[in-house]
């Protein structure tokens, strides 16, 4: 197995009024190919923008400083935005928690997927258009022709998730990160949508890097899992190990404050990561 | 109020809610979505509810007819025996008010941003009238107690607090006005589990504490089954099953029901994986 994704000593620092203050400290992750890796910790605690350093999209003014980056065994530390761009979709793309803010609201899907395509395949319109109902279909969407005219608008929250893997996958990524993917959809849908990224995933090979704050869902799906806190990663390893035997303090109190792990009506155990966290809302 | 304690907190008789969705050119309603759907259930007293449902089911069409936000096309809303009428006038709101509060799934949005978090808390008891400024002040102080919001907090504003912080002072606001029956619009949705886990844990203290009914609304399987007694399901705006939690969660007798069940991820461990 090769890795598909290799990030060694990354750190990420904002600038404020006190000088700059790292919010990624010092993460190292590798996820090799056909392998899907969680990455699970709390709001604030670092773990989107780890994955957004590893796309080339961090916000404007952040500082990020990285041993090593690498992407299918290239080095891409050190390229430029423009250069970056063209890794996008091809080598590395990404499955947004919110499917409504990341499609263009007054654009028809079919529109929006023959972009995608033709800005990674030398391809006709027309060309990019089978492509886009091919890999519609490919998620499951037994009307891709109406999907095509319609408005994002028009379809339902899993529906819009499955054009966005359709989207992503179209450009046959080495690496797939997926931020939240499912956190804004019904538990039905949800499995529904899972199921479908790991399976696509198998079957193309593709690493996933899964971003989640569902340890439950994480346990189900990924194949290791790091646990992020406040800029770090204080435990990894393959899920049975982590979920089942957690070695670290916070991992051990992020697990005991779920309620299903708790005999109902109990009072829920408050662990010290609860204080720490308490110190930041929700993103 | 009225009625013994025997009287159910909440009674909600058969309630049907249609919205128009196209009007002829007259204004007269040629088609209409049936929101709610003759629905029923009851809450007794200072017991919970567990409200389960996928977006779309009616969840927050129901809340909203128990707060009387929203009038209903049939049926009836009981508090403690007592119907509720759909009426907009000051006493009919009033009666609402001292008997039902709300808490909403995100306090971002729901407290006030320019006031003072004490103020916020306040508002309620400010609204009903008849207590001076330092009354006012007093009955927070005990209540931020109650619901473990510090002291220095108070005289913060909403966006100086944690998610957490902010949905303490959302119960707070609510139970000042001594409810008997509290409405929980998912109210843990937005936290992190450890911050859910702090906020249950009140809701829990503050219901063995006081005699506090509560509609527990939530998509979390696994949050309701650890709050609330009883349980309903919602699907496109029936209810289609409802019981005593346990049986409900572990032999689910609507179909879907247990597909909603089987859909939860579970923590799936070494030892059984």
């Amino acid at each position: 197995m090769t890795a598909a994704l290799e990030i060694e000593g990354l750190s990420v620092s904002f600038p404020t009024r006190d000088g700059w203050v790292p919010v990624v400290r010092e993460v190292s992750l590798c996820v090799d190919e056909g392998e899907i890796a969680g990455l699970v910790g709390e709001s604030g605690s670092g773990k989107s923008l780890t994955a957004m350093s590893a796309l080339g999209l961090l916000p404007a003014g952040a500082r990020m400083q990285c041993e090593r980056l690498r992407l299918d065994g290239e080095s891409v530390d050190g390229r430029t935005g423009r250069e970056m761009e063209a890794l996008r979709g091809s080598r590395i793309a990404l499955v947004p928690q919110e499917p409504m803010n990341s499609l263009n609201p007054t654009m028809r899907i079919g529109r929006q997927l023959e972009l995608v395509v033709r800005s990674n395949r030398r391809v006709s319109s027309a060309q990019a258009r089978d492509i886009a109902v091919e890999y519609l279909e490919r998620m499951l969407i037994t009307d891709a022709a109406r999907v095509m005219t319609a408005h994002p608008f028009e379809l339902s929250g899993g529906m819009r998730q499955r054009v966005l893997l359709a989207m992503a996958f179209s450009c046959n990524p080495r690496v797939l990160i997926a931020d939240e993917p499912t956190t804004a959809l019904d538990v039905t849908v949800q499995q529904e949508v899972l199921t479908l990224l790991r399976e696509s995933a198998a079957a193309t090979d593709t690493a996933v890097l899964f971003i989640s704050h569902d340890l439950a869902v994480v346990s189900q799906l990924c194949d290791t899992v790091a646990v992020m806190r406040a800029g770090e990663i204080v435990e990894r390893g393959e899920t049975s190990d982590v979920i089942g035997r957690p070695m670290h303090p916070y991992t051990r109190a992020l697990l005991a404050s779920l309620p299903a792990n708790s005999p109902p009506g109990s009072r829920l155990p408050i662990g010290e990561g609860g204080a720490a966290a308490d110190s930041g809302g929700p993103a | 109020m009225s009625g013994s304690a025997a009287d159910p907190a909440l009674r909600v008789e058969a309630v049907t809610v249609s919205f128009p969705t196209t009007r002829d050119w007259l204004g007269r309603v040629r088609e209409s979505v049936t929101a709610l759907d003759g629905v029923s259930l009851e809450i007794p007293a200072a017991a919970s509810l567990g409200l389960i449902g996928e977006s779309g089911s009616g969840k927050t069409t129901l809340a909203r007819v128990v707060l009387g936000m929203q009038s209903a096309d049939a049926g009836a809303v009981y508090f403690a025996g007592r119907q509720l009428r759909f009426d907009r006038s000051r006493a009919a709101r009033r009666r609402r008010s001292e008997y039902c509060q709300i808490v909403f799934q995100d306090p971002r949005t729901s407290l006030d941003p320019r006031l003072r978090v004490w103020e916020i808390m306040a508002e309620g008891l400010a609204i009903r009238g008849g207590a001076s400024r330092p009354a006012l002040r007093r009955a927070v102080d005990e209540m931020a107690a109650e619901v473990g919001i510090s002291a220095r907090a108070l005289d913060r504003y909403p966006h100086e607090l944690s998610g957490g912080q902010r949905q303490r002072v959302a119960i707070g606001r609510a139970l000042l006005l001594r409810p008997r029956l509290l409405i929980l619009d998912e109210p843990t949705s937005a936290l992190d589990v450890t911050i859910q886990a702090q906020v249950l844990n009140v809701l829990m203290d503050l219901q063995a504490r006081q005699d506090l009914a509560y509609l527990f609304i939530s998509h979390d399987v696994s949050v309701i089954r650890h709050l609330c007694d009883r349980v309903a399901v919602l699907y496109r705006g029936r209810i289609v099953e409802t019981g005593r939690t346990r049986d409900v969660l572990e032999h689910p007798q609507d179909a879907y029901t247990r597909k909603l069940i089987e859909a939860v991820p579970r923590i799936r461990d070494g030892g059984q994986a």
